[in-house]
């Protein structure tokens, strides 16, 4: 077809035979483990009046490569003081330093790179300097420049508590925090220098690819969040023989501000000069900062009763105010209600021999409605948009009259309703210990309504009217589930165990969502769950170009033998993107998730095991691990190699080609993966040494341990941990981490 | 301090607090606003910031093609191929559709901010001269919003108020005459509120004048005489293109550049109608790294390959085409004495750019089909600042988009007036000839006796030669509605150059890929986008969608 073929036959031998070199980029730029060290600290201690805890935490893990790594130190206090019979003062600080440091190009980027890279390509010339690569060299990019974040933490508490003498079970508390957390940043970018050898053998080219334009850059941010919490109650506590009544009256309020301030500078010198000073002088350099506040009050009323502790109820109202919504309509009002009957306290269990292995039952109902703003604030949370006015922001810049001009560009529509969500929630429960606690259950069914979800009416609004649209309180979803939690604890002959098992179901369904007016039934998500995917229906793959022919209409033609059929959903005769349906009410987020731990201790051994596991979950492949040569010519993973042949029909994947083709490429459940998974999450197996040993030493306990995560998983799905986050394979991985450590206490 | 003493002062402190947490509710805690923001009554208030409002509208300007991989417009015609597949290549294949179009363009986000302005101007504390040429510039920049969507969807709806979440949504669309007129009335309007210039050439070249609406009105009036829009063959809105063309000749503002090659160099030109500035550090874009081989690429490379059939359209220096016996063509030479244009347009196998010489012949450095190479076998050289040293990506350039240059209103006015006329008067000739002269054509006249066809014929080579790599290619092949006959079931060449043992160069010319492109008779007018259609049930899609 007019092209000649890359590579010739004698090429691909060698390269199958092991003959040609290969470099292998994970191993090259990845380290097969990393040290990770924790040392705690804890002091307890008091007298009658004085009581203290502290605490000094040391963590460094190092990352998959070199430059990357996470250390902290922490410092923690707390000391309560007993003034008089009436008032206790406590203060406390919690103190914390973090650096993270990395490669100035991002671990996601890193890892996309290493697929990209041909494993035909050497990384280094013969003489050391970087060889050429047509695409990013994931070596170079983590041996150059640098990425060091340092946060700092504190937060600080003062709290009084008071009892009021003559009202006997009431008492006062008033606390005051201060929190603070400055995030300070830089980032040296440094190009990398690629050299390509000549025939002849000489070095030729010097390229600076990436960088800042192929140039060194330096950013240095700091990001600043201060917080003030104030918070007062009156808590009113009293029991008179049957009766138990007890009352909360609790005002908190809340403000924050932030502020951020960054520089950049470009054009260094050379590649070590890496303060702002040492940058060129001709005008590409930038200075930017900006700042936000944010402030939320709340008054929470709460009472309970309980007659003989076998009847509980309690009734609350909670009103919470946000700064993020117009004057009007800031307050939201959240009441909840719950009553509880312990069973195991009525005669007719108590008195009841066929049911005396029942120690403890209870049943429990609940119905409250819970607030939240969070989806007015930006991914942080911090950060208030005030949907409410029409506001206009900072625009990029304009060259006008060859002088660059500042712009101004509108926000989102105003939507000067914009008000708090609302979450219904009935909960219906059974706890029960049987058998003297050999068997303990917690059982819990749920059902949420969630209403005024703020949501912008992106799906149903034309694009004509060309404005982003706000945040408007339209929404409702249902979301139904159980949870159970099951354990068995027992001691046989000195051998202590336990068995635990925990499972959840929970499936939602929309309620209320915008549609589009003329979309088909079967594209509505009203009736469904949230977030089902949407693609074709793969009937698999044409099998001779004249099938192609004899089959339907398939969007703009020119398929070939090896192209995917696709399924004329609508039967209007040809495949379109009408065709479009349904192919999974199952997505990313498991509907099912489970937990099984067990483990015992015998004499001075202890153990301990975790298994985790999710099912009825779907992921979407993409990018590289759906499309053969990406972008024109990037590598890709083996896993498509079983791509169809006309001897492998039954292929995972349709037949190669290069450069696009937007047939093959269309979302549909060729690409769906089932990513349900079992996972040896954590096996933790320790040795106590005995007393009369660790006594000579003055030591109430040692001891030691030897402990793993992340040890197995079993999956269907292959090609990646069944949790991945990025459906391209371009994530950081979870790693599987192996702990030797000791516990000490004096 | 007695018992009942203490108990009062317990009763006052709670009294005290209870009522400082509950007479908060005058709220100044709660209320706390954006300091990143500005809003917008006090924007319209403000002379100031009704500028850089203004200078946000003209930030929707389409100019170069910034998205990946970057050059759509020119690699989807009979100009050039992109290594790089991805969009270009789906539209060649024909795999575009209502819910994919690459080329999509339903700018109603910036049609709104245009409606915003001239809604919320109208109060504004501004003098009534400041206030016309305000709305003038925004009713130019909304005018070109719609003229760019209507030339791929036909008809489309016309909104001239920004609308709230209450009004009717479901606007229907206009027709294609209703929605030229609309244009056509809106540009005539800018004219009458424009001043002819703002004082320096390097602000008129910027910002909308009378004679940058007047331009674009003769640019609205060629499209809608032409054959896509004019079905009817309604010959007297040639009559109006041609007129409108000839004024801003007529006016003596503007001229052709003396040299080709410096179009895009030198900037704000005589040349330049409107454009789109750029300045490196403020606003940058990548047009010499895009086009740079791989040899001496910075994280980016051949977005355009020109391909064989664009290259031969080029004529030889003495004006005649190089299938003309009497050219002097000599296929082993094939660079040799071309249209002096050719050159400066297409970088060619073993001639120096950016301070080293390119080799493209099969296994050369850059050689033809190496990675991230040509795939044609040429490159670009048209517009490349070659003293650049600061490129890379899609950045470290900053030669003008040129929307609009003289050269294209001489091409209007010939074409039009060709097309109103029953032959070609001495206008038409001097229109061509004066771009012929311009490009160094030796002799640069036109046969004298041309037919009307046949000067359609010179006219569009001209066009395709003098505005390549422009973006406007691919509009003149739809709305001549020839982009069938010249696009589809072609198999566009390549040329393989192969070095032979004495240094010489043999040439041959392969297809360039296994594609064959598409264009089938629908595709005149784009789908409307698909989520449009199910959000507005009004919406009428286009033939066969």
């Amino acid at each position: 077809m007019g092209l000649s073929a890359q590579y010739t036959q004698q090429e691909i031998d060698d390269i199958q035979s092991g003959v040609t070199p290969q470099t292998n980029w994970y191993d090259l730029t990845l380290k097969e483990e990393s040290l990770q060290t924790q040392h705690n600290i804890n002091v307890t201690g008091g007298t009658d009046a004085i009581s203290y805890f502290m605490s000094l935490g040391y963590l460094n893990q190092q990352g998959l490569f070199d430059k990357l790594n996470f250390k902290r130190y922490s410092l923690r206090s707390n000391v309560d003081a007993r003034v008089n019979q009436n008032l206790t003062i406590s203060t406390s600080f919690d103190i914390r330093t973090q650096e993270n440091n990395g490669s100035a190009y991002s671990p996601e980027k890193i890892f996309r790179d290493i697929i990209l890279a041909y494993p035909l390509d050497v990384p280094y010339n013969p003489d050391g300097t970087i060889a050429y690569q047509r695409e990013p060299h994931p070596l170079a990019e983590i041996s150059t420049g640098y990425d060091e974040e340092t946060t700092d933490v504190s937060q600080v508490n003062l709290q009084f508590e008071q009892k009021i003498p003559f009202i006997k079970g009431l008492n006062a508390i008033g606390k005051i925090g201060l929190g603070s957390e400055k995030v300070r940043d830089k980032n040296y970018l440094v190009p990398i220098y690629m050299y390509r050898q000549d025939d002849d053998g000489n070095l030729i080219e010097i390229y600076n690819a990436e960088g800042y334009n192929g140039k060194i850059a330096l950013t240095e941010s700091t990001n600043e969040y201060k917080t003030t919490t104030i918070n007062a109650s009156l808590n009113y506590n009293r029991t008179l023989v049957n009766h138990s009544v007890s009352g909360l009256f609790l005002y908190e309020q809340f403000a924050a501000n932030g502020n951020n301030f960054s520089a950049f500078r470009t054009n260094f010198p050379v590649n070590g000069l890496d303060e702002l000073l040492f940058g060129g002088d001709d005008g590409e350099q930038d200075a930017n900062g900006s700042s936000f506040d944010d402030a939320r009050r709340s008054y929470v009323f709460r009472g309970n009763y309980s007659f003989r502790s076998r009847y509980l109820l309690e009734a609350s109202l909670r009103i919470d105010g946000s700064a993020a919504f117009p004057a009007s309509k800031k307050y939201g009002y959240f009441p909840a209600f719950s009553a509880g009957w312990l069973l195991s306290e009525e005669s007719f269990l108590t008195n009841s021999n066929t049911l005396s292995f029942i120690s403890y039952l209870k049943l429990r109902a609940s119905y409250g409605v819970v607030g939240s703003d969070r989806n007015v604030y930006d991914d942080t949370g911090r950060i208030p948009s005030f949907q409410y006015q029409q506001a206009y922001q900072v625009g990029a810049t304009l060259i006008s009259g060859n002088e660059p001009q500042s712009t101004i560009t509108p926000g989102n529509l105003a939507n000067p309703d914009i008000t708090w969500e609302r979450a219904a929630i009935t909960n219906l429960g059974l706890d029960g210990s049987l058998w003297n606690g050999k068997l303990q259950f917690e059982t819990d069914l749920f059902y949420k309504r969630t209403s005024d979800i703020l949501e912008q009416r992106i799906r149903s609004v034309p694009g004509t009217l060309g404005a982003s649209l706000p945040a408007e309180n339209y929404a409702e979803v249902d979301n139904r589930g159980f949870e159970v939690a099951l354990s068995h604890n027992n001691s046989i002959s000195g051998f202590n165990y336990f068995v635990k098992v925990n499972g959840s179901y929970a499936k939602s369904k929309v309620v209320t969502l915008d549609e589009a007016a003329n979309l088909p039934d079967y594209l509505r998500q009203t009736g469904r769950p949230l977030d089902f995917i949407v693609g074709y229906k793969s009937l698999g793959y044409f099998s001779t170009d004249s099938e192609v022919g004899e089959y339907l209409p398939q969007f703009n033609g020119g398929q070939q033998a090896g192209d995917v059929k696709y399924a004329d959903v609508n039967n209007d005769g040809s495949v379109n993107s009408n065709d479009q349906t349904v192919i999974s009410t199952d997505n990313s987020t498991p509907k099912i998730i489970g937990g099984l731990s067990f483990g015992g201790s015998y004499k001075n051994f202890d153990v301990s095991i975790l298994f985790q596991g999710a099912a009825k979950v779907q992921k979407l492949l993409s990018d590289n691990a759906a499309i053969f040569f990406a972008n024109g010519s990037e590598n890709t993973f083996a896993e498509l190699l079983d791509y169809w042949t006309p001897q492998n029909t039954d292929a995972k994947y349709p037949r190669p080609w290069e450069g696009s083709n937007p047939n093959n490429n269309l979302t549909s459940n060729l690409y769906l993966r089932d990513a349900s998974f079992v996972r040896l999450k954590s096996v933790d197996v320790g040795y106590t040494f005995p007393t009369r040993i660790t006594d000579k030493g003055r030591i109430d306990k040692l001891r030691v341990y030897f402990s793993g995560s992340n040890l197995f998983v079993w999956s269907k799905l292959k090609m990646f941990d069944p949790e991945f986050e990025s459906s391209s394979g371009r994530y950081y991985p979870q790693q599987r981490t192996l702990n030797i450590g000791a516990n000490l206490t004096f | 301090m007695t018992f009942a003493m203490k108990k009062k002062l317990y009763i006052i402190y709670i009294a005290i607090a209870l009522f400082l947490a509950l007479s908060c509710n005058d709220d100044s805690l709660l209320d706390v606003d954006s300091n990143t923001t500005i809003s917008e009554d006090k924007v319209f208030q403000d002379p100031a910031l009704i500028e850089l409002y203004l200078n946000d509208l003209y930030l929707d300007m389409p100019n170069f093609d910034f998205s990946f991989p970057f050059g759509l417009y020119d690699n989807i015609t009979d100009e050039s191929r992109s290594y790089w597949g991805d969009a270009p290549r789906n539209v060649v294949q024909g795999q575009w559709f209502p819910d994919y179009n690459p080329m999509e363009y339903w700018e109603y986000g910036s049609v709104r901010n245009t409606n915003t302005f001239l809604t919320e101007i109208e109060g504004s504390p501004i003098t009534d001269e400041e206030r016309s040429t305000f709305k003038g510039e925004v009713k130019f920049l909304r005018a070109k919003l719609y003229f760019d969507m209507i030339k791929r969807y036909g008809g489309v709806p016309i909104i001239t108020e920004p609308q709230d979440l209450s009004d009717d949504l479901f606007v229907n669309r206009e027709t294609i005459d209703g929605s030229f007129e609309f244009v056509i009335k809106e540009l005539e309007e800018a004219a009458d509120l424009l001043p002819d210039s703002y004082g320096d050439r390097s602000t008129d070249v910027a910002k909308a004048n009378k004679y940058a609406a007047k331009a674009l009105l003769g640019r609205v009036l060629l499209f809608w005489a032409s054959p896509l829009y004019n079905p009817t063959g309604d010959a007297s809105r040639w009559t109006r293109a041609a007129n409108m063309n000839k004024e801003v000749i007529d006016a003596g503002v503007y001229s052709l550049l003396p040299e080709f090659r410096n179009i895009m160099l030198e900037k704000n030109n005589q040349e330049e109608i409107i454009s789109v500035q750029f300045l490196l550090g403020s606003r940058e874009h990548g047009w010499d790294s895009w086009h740079q081989p791989d040899s001496q690429s910075k994280n980016f490379a051949v977005a355009r390959s020109p391909v064989q059939e664009f290259v031969d359209a080029f004529e030889m220096q003495n004006g005649k085409a190089i299938d003309d016996p009497a050219s002097g063509y000599d296929p082993t030479n094939p660079y040799e004495n071309r249209d002096p244009r050719f050159q400066k347009t297409v970088l060619v196998n073993g001639t120096d750019f950016f301070g080293n010489t390119i080799y493209m012949y099969v296994g050369a450095i850059d050689g033809i089909n190496e990675p991230y190479a040509t795939i044609t076998g040429y490159g670009l050289r048209k517009g490349t600042n070659e003293t650049n040293t600061t490129y890379s990506g899609a950045s470290g350039s900053d030669q003008n988009w040129i929307e609009l240059r003289f050269a294209e209103v001489l091409l209007n006015y010939a074409e039009a007036q060709n097309e109103a006329l029953g032959s070609p008067d001495q206008s038409v000739y001097d229109a061509v000839e004066r771009i012929r002269q311009r490009a160094g054509l030796n002799p640069y006249q036109l046969p004298s006796g041309l037919t009307k066809d046949e000067m359609r014929e010179k006219i569009r080579h001209e066009r395709y030669i003098e505005l390549a790599f422009e973006s406007k290619r691919y509009w003149d092949l739809r709305r001549w509605k020839i982009a069938k006959e010249v696009l589809d079931g072609k198999q566009f060449s390549a040329m393989y150059i192969t070095k032979e043992e004495d240094g010489s160069y043999a040439y041959e010319v392969k297809p360039v890929d296994g594609v064959p492109c598409v264009f089938q008779e629908k595709m005149y007018f784009m789908p409307i986008p698909q989520g449009e259609i199910e959000k507005n049930p009004n919406l009428s899609q286009n033939t066969e969608w």
